[in-house]
């Protein structure tokens, strides 16, 4: 039996709250620093467990063994 | 988010025994008129299933949490993709979708997969590249995603151009 990893998505460390949602681009954090230095090929992806959009759950080390798995992030905008 | 008709050729194409494929839903890029900056998770649902439908998308949308923690921990950029093996690790990492990229990286893992299933041997390598994007291709998804979101879209990222340029 797997002892579960800690999941990114109830992880307590939010951004400052207004800062991540913002109304104006120009507020938006820089990302690429962020994106170059966080995660590398080989490292472990880190585990999470959110609901798609029709209220399924889904936990991204369920596939552990049985399936490869794309993510593509994005949003309508 | 980038272009969607060619992540659904490729999910119909992998999605079988050996793949599983998922859009995040994270922030709104560019929050404007029409589909504004999420207030509430119950808005990002909402803007998560009208994306699933205007666009098409064939591929099961997850909804990050409000903050954006799984955003945050994969690297916080719009339009990420990654591909994660077996084994829970990270084969493939990109700032930007590249379909033809992504292509390649998953007939490989397929490769890699069909190879274990045969009993043979193989070894692994580690690239790490720079990826030209045309002006001409960007701006023309731009020009579609800033349309649709709305005028604001351009006015602030004009705002953002200029402040950059002080």
């Amino acid at each position: 039996m797997s002892i579960p990893n800690k999941l990114v998505s109830s992880s307590i460390q939010a951004a400052r709250p207004g800062v991540y949602n913002y109304d104006r681009f120009a507020d938006k954090e820089e990302s690429t620093a962020v994106f170059q230095t966080c995660l590398h090929a080989g490292d472990d992806a880190p585990d999470f467990e959110l609901k798609t959009t029709e209220d399924k759950r889904v936990r991204l080390s369920q596939f552990r063994g049985h399936k490869n798995v794309l993510l593509h992030f994005g949003s309508i905008t | 988010m980038g272009e969607v008709s060619p992540l659904n050729q490729l999910y119909q194409r992998f999605c079988d025994k050996d793949f599983e494929f998922f859009t995040v839903y994270v922030q709104e890029s560019h929050p404007a008129e029409n589909f504004g900056a999420h207030k509430t998770q119950e808005q990002k649902v909402s803007a998560a299933q009208s994306c699933q439908i205007q666009d098409t998308i064939q591929v099961p949308i997850l909804v990050d949490e409000f903050e954006g923690p799984v955003h945050r921990a994969y690297g916080l950029m719009p339009n990420m993709v990654y591909i994660i093996d077996k084994d829970g690790k990270i084969a493939y990492r990109s700032g930007w979708t590249d379909h033809k990229d992504v292509e390649i990286v998953l007939a490989n893992l397929a490769l890699g997969d069909e190879l274990r299933r045969q009993g043979k041997a193989f070894k692994t390598s580690y690239t790490e590249r720079i990826n030209i994007i045309p002006d001409e291709y960007a701006n023309r998804l731009r020009k579609e995603v800033f349309d649709r979101a709305g005028q604001k879209s351009w006015e602030d990222r004009r705002i953002f151009l200029n402040s950059k340029s002080k």
